[in-house]
């Protein structure tokens, strides 16, 4: 009974023994306005939520998406012009652009254009493949790392290799004696008629390592590139017959030392890093994604 | 849109990653005449028996199924639909109605997506009178547009017609009607309803002009839900003012918002966690008070201030959704503000007069049984509302 009694004037306000009608009441209104406040900061602060306010960082609001004040400069800079002296009908100009622009991007996300223009598909591509690999383009490898990475990848720091060499082939009984009559320095054509063989005609004069690896195939290009200078090779059998291949000159590919690949290393580095986060990209799309295959494509 | 025909034309074998079509309709005095282009590949798609449509058949097709519509009623084809010469890959026909003097003008578009069901629609719409361009996307969802002018059909409306989509806006709208139903219930004296009835009207006033001006104009969704707040609330006081327990009822309705909130934190439901828990913090703080309060009729004309704050906001987005007339806002506010005045007090007064008359004719049923009853099923719906709209 005591705590619902009516209080004494004065003092019972702030006795937190007695119960104050009036001053719970008082608390709970606060309580309300409180949550009131609360409510209305979340919903009025929410995405979504549109005024008529400018932020300071923006220099226009076009549907609720702020034209940077940074990307304003830029254009003005892209003109040549120094922000803080452009003219009014410049900045009106750069404006009323970089609005256009954006009404067209929201226009185009409006029609989803990215589902069948190509180049709106390639650019977002492009896009999201330098988001995932930000690290690895902005990163700056120190001389431990890319020396680690040459010593790794040393065979591709080299010259490229050049032959002349010519792919001569014999029926198998004659190959035996056509190698010799080679060895010996007799000239191709004459060996070629005397034991009937045949230029294959795949090598024509100086080609570069890449370019005979092409035309000889792995097993003759293998067997050319251990050949030394005015060498004859072991005759290589085929199902043409058995093929000979002279050397007329083999000049090696010639290892670059680090500080001359110095360049080439930091390149090769970061697109080996790139490709990496890429391929992590890839997989973690993939992961997350719902792709269903056709049957026939299975 | 220019830019996506150009990149149809350009590129034809890519045009049909998406089924799509392109129109042009050029609104004269009292005729539409309609231009419509497409890739042969989407007239494939309406082959039968696998031969393709010929041109009769194409033409009594795409008659068929793209039309304006001039005040609700199909415009009449007038004769012959002709064809135009389009490069390789496409066809292009010309159609032309006679639509008389009609204030609203829609367009109206159903090709193609009986055969491809995500076909789009590129509408251009040309006002020959003014000039004006506008665009518009038809799908299968949304097979017709409005096009009336500049300033859509408002523009053409007479201030009338603002106070009928007033009047309109209270009867079509549920939630409208449900809460204002619950003032009426708490009511107990002809006071009390003026005072609440006063207050839903400031509020609404205010929020709608801030946002059909633009001032400001909160995340549409997030209205909704709180529109179907205020009706739970409304009916959820109704029982603690009659059953004096609003302790239970205050505690019941602080316990479900915080735990959406809790929820929200685990990324469950769509409402901001700080709204539901100042939603939490002013409801049971409300109910307590409104349930001790021996007479709280004055309290509830600022309340209801709050509620109507949120329901302006609501039928702003409803008006917003139309293109507003330009140079007419405040004649469009004043006539529409009228109109939802006249709708509440039409609804407001038909209940409590139907209420009277039960009530000297000796027909009405007890106050308390009236009371829970209309107060649970305004807290089912209420409740209903807020979930579906928040998850």
């Amino acid at each position: 009974m005591t705590a619902t009694a009516p209080p004494a004037a004065g003092v019972a306000w702030l006795d937190i023994r007695t119960v104050h009608p009036r001053r719970a009441l008082i608390l709970m209104g606060a309580g309300a306005g409180l949550g009131l406040v609360l409510a209305g900061a979340a919903l009025f602060t929410a995405k979504g939520t549109t005024t008529l306010v400018v932020p300071a960082d923006a220099v226009a609001m076009v549907n609720q998406q702020p034209i940077s004040r940074i990307d304003f400069d830029g254009q003005l800079r892209a003109l040549a012009v120094d922000p803080a002296k452009a003219t009014p009908a410049m900045r009106r100009q750069v404006l009323n652009d970089m609005i256009r622009e954006e009404l067209y991007v929201q226009r185009a996300k409006e029609l989803d254009v990215g589902l069948v223009d190509p180049e709106v598909r390639s650019a977002m591509v492009k896009a999201v493949e330098a988001q995932a690999a930000a690290d690895a383009i902005t990163s700056k490898p120190d001389s431990a790392e890319l020396r680690g990475f040459y010593d790794k990848h040393r065979d591709k720091y080299a010259s490229e290799g050049v032959m002349v060499v010519r792919d001569l082939v014999f029926p198998p009984a004659a190959a035996a004696q056509a190698r010799t009559a080679l060895a010996a320095g007799a000239a191709p054509e004459v060996v070629a008629t005397r034991f009937g063989g045949r230029d294959t005609g795949k090598t024509s004069g100086e080609e570069f390592y890449f370019a005979a690896r092409i035309h000889l195939g792995e097993a003759l290009f293998t067997a050319a590139r251990a050949l030394k200078t005015g060498e004859v090779s072991e005759a290589i059998a085929d199902a043409d017959g058995a093929h000979l291949l002279v050397m007329a000159r083999n000049t090696p590919p010639a290892q670059y030392d680090f500080e001359t690949a110095r360049a080439q290393v930091a390149t090769d580095y970061q697109a080996a890093a790139v490709a990496r986060y890429q391929g992590a990209e890839d997989g973690f799309l993939r992961r997350r994604a719902n792709v269903l295959v056709a049957k026939d494509l299975k | 849109m220019l830019a996506a025909l150009l990149a149809l034309i350009a590129a034809p074998a890519l045009a049909h990653t998406r089924s799509e079509s392109h129109s042009v309709w050029e609104i004269g005095r009292d005729k539409v005449d309609l231009i419509v282009t497409f890739a042969t590949a989407e007239s494939d798609r309406l082959a039968s028996q696998g031969r393709p449509p010929d041109e009769a058949q194409l033409k009594a097709y795409l008659a068929a199924r793209m039309y304006p519509l001039a005040d609700g009623r199909r415009c009449q084809l007038r004769p012959p639909v002709e064809t135009l010469s389009a490069a390789a890959g496409f066809q292009k026909f010309d159609l032309t109605f006679d639509c008389g003097q009609a204030r609203r003008l829609q367009v109206h578009s159903t090709a193609f997506t009986d055969v491809a069901p995500s076909h789009l629609d590129f509408a251009q719409v040309q006002d020959a009178r003014s000039g004006d361009l506008s665009e518009q996307l038809i799908t299968r969802d949304r097979p017709t547009a409005d096009v009336s002018g500049p300033g859509g059909a408002l523009q053409e409306a007479s201030f009338l017609d603002f106070i009928g989509m007033g009047v309109m806006h209270i009867f079509t709208g549920v939630d409208h009607m449900s809460f204002l139903l619950g003032l009426v219930l708490i009511s107990r004296r002809l006071k009390d309803l003026v005072f609440v009835v006063t207050g839903f009207t400031i509020g609404h006033s205010l929020t709608l002009a801030l946002a059909v001006t633009g001032v400001l104009r909160p995340h549409a969704e997030y209205i909704d839900a709180l529109v179907a707040l205020t009706i739970a609330l409304i009916g959820a006081e109704n029982v603690a003012v009659a059953t004096g327990r609003p302790g239970t009822v205050a505690a019941a309705a602080a316990v479900a918002l915080l735990a959406m909130a809790a929820l929200r934190l685990f990324g469950i439901g769509a409402l901001p966690s700080l709204l539901l828990v100042g939603s939490a913090l002013f409801t049971a703080n409300y109910l307590m008070i409104s349930g001790r309060l021996p007479d709280a009729g004055r309290l509830r004309m600022l309340i209801t201030v709050v509620f109507g704050l949120v329901h302006g906001f609501g039928f702003a987005a409803n008006l917003l959704e139309m293109q507003l007339p330009t140079g007419r806002i405040a004649e469009l506010l004043v006539g529409f503000n009228l109109g939802v005045e006249i709708g509440q007090m039409t609804l407001v007064l038909a209940v409590s007069l139907g209420a009277w008359a039960l009530a000297r004719l000796k027909w009405a049923p007890p106050r308390p049984m009236v009371v829970e009853t209309a107060s649970a099923l305004l807290v089912g719906l209420g409740v209903y509302w807020f979930a579906l709209r928040s998850f």
